[in-house]
């Protein structure tokens, strides 16, 4: 370990590097003994020699650690624009940590900028149970569940990109993690005020073309006051807004039906 | 469900207020408007009132009580896992239940 002190005084910048993919690398090597065996005491082999170039060795032998061992590579945000958050959660924390890896990586070679993993707190609910069947309140027993929360925050990148991102995702996730996306996208200045007219456009529209039905088919060719057209709008907005469609059958039938029982009623009281 | 637990006749009593329930729902809603509804003819909403009462006991939500999945019991029921305390206790140290251990603090 001489060595990365040496290097230290020498260039800060490159020490900086050096230090935070050691510690990356010792924590997949250490962690993953036993999973990997020969191959991640090559990988702790290879860690000397980024040392080597800085002293002056010429040695690409950085290229040659397989970058799994590294943290994944970000691409730098441009524009700042926040387009998607992905919620991470799940009650073990292995297989989701794995997860939340494998999506930034595929971020990356999508070409995403994506955040760190942002931890989010964890969330638990205890239960407190008695012990046995029947009674015996006295002895008791506590049970909780853990949820663990990540957040991944993807910027400026397009939508469709983020679509073929989250497909993957969804199709690649493991059993026992859940995914909530929040998304947002960009429109011009003035998309209120555009919505808003384009909503008055349609409803003016329908509701006249209603009033031009009614007197249509009513026949009817007297001259109309402001005052009687606007109660058939008002009408027809009343209709329209108070009840959905199977209520209002289902009520119309129901009050056609009425005048028959009425009688019965009105004999029995 | 296994037998054991549709052999009771509160199990298979709930489940028939559930089932009418959601078949009834509609109509119902209907009923309860127009008997408040103060714009419609009195004579309408005092029969709606009536028809209300002509439905089934187990058409009203009320009356839906939740049970153990496994036992039937209908006190000490957690939503969550939607099992009586002591099944719980008994599947949470089996391991049953995702996520849920013992609990040290």
């Amino acid at each position: 370990m001489s060595s990365v002190f040496k290097s230290a005084i020498t260039n800060s910048k490159t020490r900086n590097l050096l230090f935070s993919r050691i510690s990356n690398l010792r924590g997949y090597v250490v962690g993953s003994r036993d999973l990997f065996g020969e191959n991640q005491l090559q990988a702790f082999d290879q860690i000397q020699k980024p040392f080597g170039k800085i002293d002056g060795e010429t040695d690409n032998s950085e290229e040659q650690i397989d970058p799994i061992y590294l943290e994944p590579q970000r691409i730098p945000r441009k524009y700042n624009i926040t387009v998607c958050h992905i919620h991470f959660r799940s009650y073990i924390l292995g297989p989701m940590d794995f997860f939340v890896d494998f999506a930034r990586r595929a971020a990356f070679y999508l070409s995403i900028p994506c955040s760190g993993v942002v931890y989010l707190p964890t969330q638990t609910t205890r239960w407190t149970v008695p012990r046995g069947p029947f009674v015996h309140k006295k002895s008791q027993e506590n049970f909780e569940r853990k949820t663990h929360k990540r957040l991944l925050t993807l910027k400026d990148a397009n939508k469709n990109i983020i679509d073929k991102l989250l497909l993957y995702l969804t199709k690649n996730c493991p059993p026992g993690i859940g995914m909530r996306v929040t998304r947002w996208e960009w429109e011009e200045l003035g998309v209120g005020k555009r919505m808003l007219e384009n909503v008055k456009t349609k409803e003016e529209s329908r509701m006249y073309s209603d009033v031009e039905k009614k007197f249509v088919d009513d026949g009817d060719k007297k001259i109309l006051s402001v005052g009687s057209i606007a109660d058939i709008l008002i009408k027809g907005m009343k209709k329209d807004l108070s009840m959905d469609d199977n209520l209002k059958k289902s009520l119309e039938d129901e009050i056609n039906s009425k005048p028959k029982d009425k009688m019965e009623i009105t004999k029995r009281s | 469900m296994h037998f054991r637990i549709l052999s009771q006749a509160r199990v298979r009593r709930d489940i028939k207020t559930r089932e009418t329930v959601a078949a009834t729902e509609l109509i119902r809603q209907a009923y309860r408007y127009i008997t408040r509804n103060e714009q419609i003819h009195p004579r309408i909403r005092q029969h709606a009132q009536l028809m209300l009462n002509s439905f089934s006991r187990h058409a009203r939500p009320t009356t839906i009580r939740n049970r153990c999945t496994e036992t039937g019991r209908a006190r000490g029921i957690f939503r969550d896992s939607r099992l009586c305390r002591y099944q719980f206790r008994l599947k949470a140290l089996n391991g049953e239940i995702p996520g849920v251990k013992k609990a040290v603090w």
